[in-house]
């Protein structure tokens, strides 16, 4: 079968490389960046953070730079940045002491500098260490909570089938029986006209409540209109009916 | 009311609560018929704490409020009981939000100022989306950036009462500072 993948990449080490005893931890070390590996090669070698030999530290860390890169570890720029500030910090300790005109003014350590960085970094680094000790939700502590009470405030809504619909219309036309008897005349009544009135009150109002519908004075037949109207409307899918749960009013609104 | 009943009330309140209820909150759940007053409360509430002594579960006061947790030692134990293995963060994250949380508010600046190294994004959106640290403002300074600090939710998630359960950060600083000599004396060297 033929490879079609590329070659797994292999960190060939030259064969000339000289490769100090302790360099495969360094190698295998994750370091969080160029302060991470600057505190662990100053750590290793027991120096003191205020007191860097700065020429022994610069040259241990352009070794371990230059092998990483060599075995072809991608280095982010950071790392060379340091390099540099370190190479910076040796030249200027090796020059002779400035003479200065004001002898009370002293000359600043350029140690100084990174000495401070190295320890602030050294502080969150432990920091980060206690945080991730500490017990955590899900890992060593479990919070009880006895799920089944309703928090939410906004209710979700469910959709409403016909028989829910069914159900409510013949509670709206009881009301209509009871105001029969004042039903006098005979109106001409348009299922179209009521789609129209439905669809033009939904369009101010964003929903309307089942029995806002229903004008009880225009009687059974008037109710059944719109009743008619309003299953037309959901066949048609121009609105939908909702309702938050068995017992609450169904209410109509609009499709998008 | 009588305070066993005020007790069975805060009781279930704590437990059925998704998140933890602070005195305020469980004052309002009584009305002035009830004349339940703060000292009560917190009277329940330290009963309550003392009922669990013999428990698998502890009442805790976190971020202000209180809820019922397991104790710690039964962890191993519990941790079957979750499909989902507790997530893992890098040391990288973990210093990102140690330097939030002692430092806040702060600005992406400020963290790969300490750490030296540029902030990944991807860290950064998982603190956000975890909501363990969120936006709070701008810096007044040019560019205008973003300040971050942590949340309430970081508090629930590290088990802490408030920001001051957090080791005290000049502590550290002067143990780190009193392992070497002195600043200036290396200075004059």
């Amino acid at each position: 079968m033929e490879q079609t993948d590329p070659v797994p990449k292999e960190r060939v080490i030259p064969a000339d490389l000289f490769i100090p005893p302790d360099a495969l931890e360094v190698i295998t070390q994750d370091f969080e960046g160029p302060l991470d590996l600057l505190l662990y090669l100053i750590r290793k070698n027991s120096f003191d953070v205020l007191n860097i030999p700065v020429a022994e530290i610069a040259d241990q860390y352009a070794k371990y730079i230059d092998l990483m890169q060599k075995i072809q570890l991608e280095l982010a720029g950071e790392y060379l940045a340091m390099a540099a500030t370190l190479a910076q910090i040796k030249s200027r300790l090796l020059l002779p002491p400035k003479h200065i005109e004001s002898d009370d003014e002293e000359e600043i350590d350029p140690r100084l500098e990174l000495a401070r960085r190295l320890q602030q970094y050294e502080i969150f680094r432990n920091l980060a260490e206690t945080l991730n000790g500490m017990p955590r939700v899900g890992r060593d502590i479990f919070v009880g909570h006895a799920k089944g009470v309703v928090r939410s405030l906004t209710p979700s809504y469910e959709r409403v089938d016909l028989s829910d619909l069914i159900e409510a219309f013949q509670g709206v036309l009881q009301l209509a029986d009871q105001n029969a008897a004042i039903v006098m005349q005979r109106e001409n009544l348009s299922v179209k006209e009521k789609v129209e009135e439905i669809i033009d009150r939904l369009q101010s109002v964003s929903q309307l409540r089942f029995d806002e519908i229903f004008d009880k004075r225009k009687g059974r037949a008037g109710m059944i209109v719109a009743f008619l109207a309003l299953l037309e409307l959901i066949n048609s899918k121009k609105i939908y009916a909702i309702q938050a749960d068995a017992d609450s009013p169904i209410h109509i609104r609009l499709n998008d | 009311m009588d305070f066993q009943q005020l007790k069975k009330i805060i009781e279930a309140a704590v437990l059925t609560s998704e998140v933890p209820v602070s005195v305020e909150q469980l004052k309002s759940l009584f009305d002035e018929n009830d004349k339940a007053q703060i000292l009560d409360i917190e009277r329940a509430l330290l009963e309550m704490e003392r009922d669990c002594d013999n428990r698998g579960v502890e009442l805790k006061k976190i971020g202000g409020g209180y809820r019922y947790q397991s104790r710690e030692e039964f962890a191993d134990w519990l941790r079957r009981l979750s499909e989902i293995r507790p997530r893992r963060y890098s040391r990288a994250l973990m210093e990102t939000l140690s330097i939030i949380a002692f430092r806040q508010p702060v600005t992406r600046g400020d963290i790969e100022n300490i750490r030296g190294v540029s902030v990944s994004t991807e860290i950064m959106r998982t603190l956000l989306t975890n909501e363990w640290i969120e936006q709070a403002g701008y810096k007044q300074v040019p560019g205008r950036p973003a300040l971050f600090k942590t949340t309430q939710k970081f508090l629930e998630y590290f088990n802490l009462e408030s920001l001051d359960d957090l080791p005290a950060l000049d502590l550290l600083e002067r143990k780190i500072s009193s392992d070497s000599p002195p600043a200036d004396s290396a200075a004059k060297g």
